[in-house]
């Protein structure tokens, strides 16, 4: 067995970068991890908490003291709080109830959203305060789920940390498997790979699979939460295990989290051991996020591709004249960020007063049409009308489709006109 | 199946102000598409730095009004700029594109008169009246002093009578009418200047010129069952006949609102 954080020439594709820092965050409503990558290293390392151990996890705790403007955080601040009378201490700040709650410290009010800009602000800048990097790095921060509030939360905190979209991103934890897993030896997932992560008393099974059928090759994540989990009892988990690997060609298992501390697992590595590589760990979603922000803030181009629950499902497409050459401007990308996506176009109608929309699945050769019809449009001559087309996506399978008259300058004036309609995903 | 042409271009927050046209332009597609209606104002006033830096610094297309700087430093010729810019935008097709400047080129062979006619002509065209007349008494004023031939004079005093007639001017509209015919022997000017009588409903100016010239009666009888008729067929008459006292007087305004909007246009 393994452990996944030691140092590992990679034959797989990693990009190098001069001169680049990227940080990737684990963080659940406990504690953080960070892992860090610069250009001097080989793969994504991860800070721990006390020089030359292997304890990564930063307690998700904050306190401060009247007079000092200066917050404390993890260790730091637990060993602060059992030693100080007079300080504010604080350690639920990131659960979805005490994003929009107050709370007093002193003389002034914070709410836990502010909260969670201070941490993030104090652990993104660790390895550079340990290390001495000097530039801005890259952010991505992965966590158990996302939605509309979380994200807008988190883009909202990197705004004001100085980072755009580009810059600062979250993902789930399936996210960060994925792009751990591509960052890994192909031998490692030539076949199926599980992930088992463990808490006090949860069993979360993340198993990744991909089709070789497409290229680029789509991966796929099922995910499966056990309610009821015991730490400490091997024999049941060995049969879990087996019941989960029937039937199933797995390479690779990766255990995670603080359920798996205290080598109570022998039966069951035993049985994992047998045709399988197994590592144990804990910070697995932590550089997968590293990864992810290698890959992503870079834009490269990769062999494989996934589609989480955050990402878009279909390419949204429309076909335009340019410089008198037909060819298809794509709206929005299957596999984009449905939260970040957005775009917005100009064009000038001929030809009658519709709009066709493409839609396409990524593994589909054939699109589907969806006409849009701009009902009550003021009849003008041929291309004299421009429209402003902007697509929005409100899920990962519907876009919000807003067009608006914009006239055509002092010749023609505006209507003022708009058309909404939402576009769902082809069958 | 609708089509669609990508806009490329930003639009300006403040126009260009194509003073041939009268006309204040926001984009490069709407540039173009007063170029293709108003072939024969595109002359060497709009083709200039002004319009390079408006390009630039509005438009946000820097590459295009550099490529536009280099044509006027290098050919200086309208059909080599307008060419590019067509080009550049896509807004029309390759076959319109290469019309347009085709024509340009013809017109670059013209003389003066015959260009500024032209323009006049596709004033009146685009109801800028005002601008029109005043043209053509520009190019009056040439007579004696230019080489210019009854034919091509006449003409002029025949587009002249129909920009007065637009205006309502009929008196003046039949002057200028008789004048082309003086000139050219044209029977439609002279049928002309029998309409603006008609319109006027001056049946004895009517008549008048109907004798002096010896106008055949069917030709008369022709006149004035075609004004009789487009009276006829006139929607404007509904107006007047609606039933409903308010909804009729409400009607009358916004008619008198609309024609009053179309001459004030016509005079611009």
């Amino acid at each position: 067995m393994e452990i996944f954080n030691t140092r590992k020439i990679e034959d797989n594709n990693i990009l190098t970068v001069e001169n680049e820092y990227y940080i990737g965050i684990d963080l659940n409503s406990e504690y953080a991890m960070v892992s860090y990558y610069c250009s001097d290293l080989d793969t994504p390392e991860t800070v721990s908490t006390t020089y030359g151990s292997d304890v990564y996890q930063i307690p998700l705790i904050l306190a401060k003291n009247r007079n000092d403007t200066n917050w404390l955080y993890g260790e730091e601040a637990i060993k602060y709080i059992e030693r100080e009378e007079e300080i504010f201490a604080v350690k639920d700040f990131f659960r979805i109830e005490n994003m929009d709650k107050t709370y007093e410290c002193f003389d002034e009010i914070y709410e836990g959203k502010d909260l969670l800009q201070i941490f993030l602000c104090k652990i993104i800048n660790l390895p550079s305060k340990i290390f001495g990097l000097n530039q801005k790095p890259k952010v991505v921060i992965s966590m158990k789920k996302i939605d509309r509030y979380i994200y807008e939360i988190f883009e909202n905190i990197g705004f004001k940390l100085g980072y755009d979209n580009n810059t600062f991103k979250i993902i789930d934890y399936k996210e960060s498997f994925y792009y751990y897993m591509i960052n890994q030896s192909i031998q490692l997932f030539q076949n199926n790979v599980m992930l088992f992560f463990a808490s006090r008393d949860t069993l979360e099974v993340y198993k990744l699979s991909k089709s070789n059928k497409t290229k680029p090759i789509i991966v796929d994540i099922d995910y499966k939460k056990v309610e009821q989990f015991t730490p400490g009892e091997d024999k049941e988990f060995c049969e879990f295990l087996k019941e989960q690997m029937s039937g199933q060609n797995v390479t690779s298992v990766y255990l995670v989290g603080n359920g798996f501390d205290g080598n109570w697992l022998l039966e069951s590595i035993q049985f994992l051991c047998k045709g399988r590589r197994v590592f144990i760990g804990k910070n697995l979603f932590s550089k997968g996020a590293c990864y992810t922000a290698m890959l992503k803030c870079k834009n490269s181009d990769i062999n494989y591709v996934y589609f989480g629950e955050n990402d878009f499902k279909f390419n949204l497409s429309i076909k335009v004249q340019n410089r008198n050459q037909m060819e298809f401007l794509t709206l929005i990308s299957a596999g984009e960020n449905y939260y970040e996506a957005k775009s917005t176009c100009e064009v000038i109608l001929s030809k009658g007063n519709t709009v066709d929309f493409w839609k396409q699945l990524p593994e589909c050769r054939e699109a589907k049409i969806e006409a849009i019809t701009l009902k009550d449009l003021p009849i003008r001559e041929d291309k004299a009308t421009r429209i402003k087309i902007v697509a929005t996506p409100i899920s990962n399978d519907s876009v919000d489709v807003y067009v608006e008259d914009m006239g055509f300058g002092d010749i023609y004036k505006s209507s003022n006109k708009s058309w909404h309609y939402i576009m769902k995903m082809p069958a | 199946m609708g089509e669609l042409i990508l806009c490329t271009s930003l639009l300006a927050k403040v126009p260009y102000f194509w003073e041939n046209v009268s006309e204040n332009v926001y984009s490069l597609e709407e540039l173009v598409y007063l170029i293709k209606k108003n072939v024969f104002l595109v002359d060497k006033t709009m083709i200039s730095e002004e319009l390079c830096t408006w390009i630039e610094m509005e438009i946000g297309d820097k590459l295009l009004a550099d490529e536009l700087r280099q044509d006027l430093k290098k050919n200086n010729r309208v059909s080599s700029f307008v060419n590019i810019l067509l080009d550049r935008v896509g807004y029309l097709s390759a076959s319109e594109n290469d019309n347009i400047v085709k024509l340009l080129i013809e017109l670059e062979t013209k003389s003066e008169l015959e260009v500024e006619k032209l323009k006049a002509d596709q004033l009146l065209k685009s109801d800028k009246i005002l601008r029109s007349i005043k043209n053509y008494y520009k190019l009056l004023s040439y007579t004696g002093k230019r080489q210019m031939d009854d034919r091509f004079i006449g003409n002029i005093w025949h587009n002249l009578g129909s920009a007065y007639a637009r205006l309502f001017q009929f008196n003046e509209a039949i002057d200028c009418f008789l004048k082309a015919y003086s000139l050219t022997a044209n029977l439609n000017s002279l049928k002309m200047s029998l309409y603006a009588a008609f319109c006027e409903k001056n049946e004895k100016k009517f008549y008048e010129i109907a004798e002096e010239y010896d106008v055949d009666t069917v030709i008369l009888s022709e006149i004035k069952k075609n004004v009789e008729d487009f009276y006829l067929n006139d929607s404007s008459d509904l107006v007047f006949t609606e039933k409903n006292s308010k909804k009729k007087e409400e009607n009358v305004k916004n008619l008198i609102l609309e024609l009053k909007k179309e001459y004030k246009k016509l005079c611009s």
